[in-house]
């Protein structure tokens, strides 16, 4: 007969975060990247080359908080498909979009997504 | 975002919006003919060629497409024509002549709008014409 877990025992399993190899990013940080997303996502940089516009300052700083922003960059390409490629690929060396899906926004999305999953970032 | 933003970048031009905004494709694959994917020289990104921002690269993709360098933006029935711009040296969009001899372009991630002239985007924005080419149709 097996044992009975204890209620809080319960409760204290559903409350641990989903399970990935990285800790989780901190509310300060995801705050931030909050504000930065915003402040990236409009503006007249978006009517420019993406090499240009990911030389925005919001974006940059992104860039800037590192592995930590990686999680919180893929949850937000999960949301919505944008730039967020040469920010992945900056942090983290990584290349999974396979040569015949380059430029298909969905498809580089996909791949990400999937390397993050195989990561345990996401 | 509100499109009063290209008044504000390119005062005095006549155009009009022909597409919505839509980050799916960009000025490069506009131009090429192909409105679902973005080229870009960055990894990850559709390209053909040597990767990287100087404009001799996209001058290069260009001709890879079949396209040569001519020296009027006049309509020639013949021949599709297309605007490559550049800001210090390096290459920041382009531009498509269509049939009627009007210029269709994909502003980075936002609206297609059709002008009259190449040159009426030159400017601080994306930079001058740096030459014109040409492909028979």
């Amino acid at each position: 007969m097996t044992t009975k877990p204890e209620t809080s025992e319960i409760e204290s399993q559903s409350k641990k975060p989903k399970h990935n190899s990285h800790s989780s990013p901190p509310d300060e940080l995801r705050d931030e990247f909050a504000r930065l997303v915003t402040s990236w996502k409009t503006g007249h940089h978006r009517g420019l080359e993406v090499a240009r516009m990911v030389e925005h300052p919001a974006y940059q700083r992104i860039v800037e908080m590192g592995e930590q922003a990686v999680p919180l960059i893929l949850e937000e390409l999960e949301r919505e498909v944008d730039h967020w490629f040469p920010a992945l690929r900056q942090l983290t060396g990584a290349s999974p979009v396979p040569e015949e899906s380059k430029g298909n926004m969905a498809k580089m999305r996909d791949a990400w997504l999937g390397w993050g999953r195989d990561k345990e970032y996401i | 975002m509100n499109s009063n933003w290209i008044d504000e970048e390119f005062p005095n031009i006549d155009y009009r919006i022909t597409s919505e905004q839509d980050n799916l494709y960009n000025c490069v694959a506009w131009a090429a003919g192909s409105s679902n994917d973005w080229w870009s020289h960055l990894e990850d990104y559709r390209w053909i060629g040597e990767r990287g921002p100087a404009i001799r690269n996209l001058v290069a993709l260009f001709i890879a497409l079949g396209y040569e360098e001519c020296e009027s933006d006049s309509r020639d029935a013949d021949y599709t024509k297309v605007a490559l711009y550049a800001k210090d040296g390096n290459w920041t969009h382009v531009t498509r002549q269509l049939p009627e001899g009007t210029w269709t372009s994909k502003l980075g991630d936002l609206e297609d709008i059709e002008h009259c002239f190449p040159n009426d985007l030159s400017g601080d924005f994306y930079g001058e014409v740096h030459c014109i080419m040409r492909r028979r149709r």
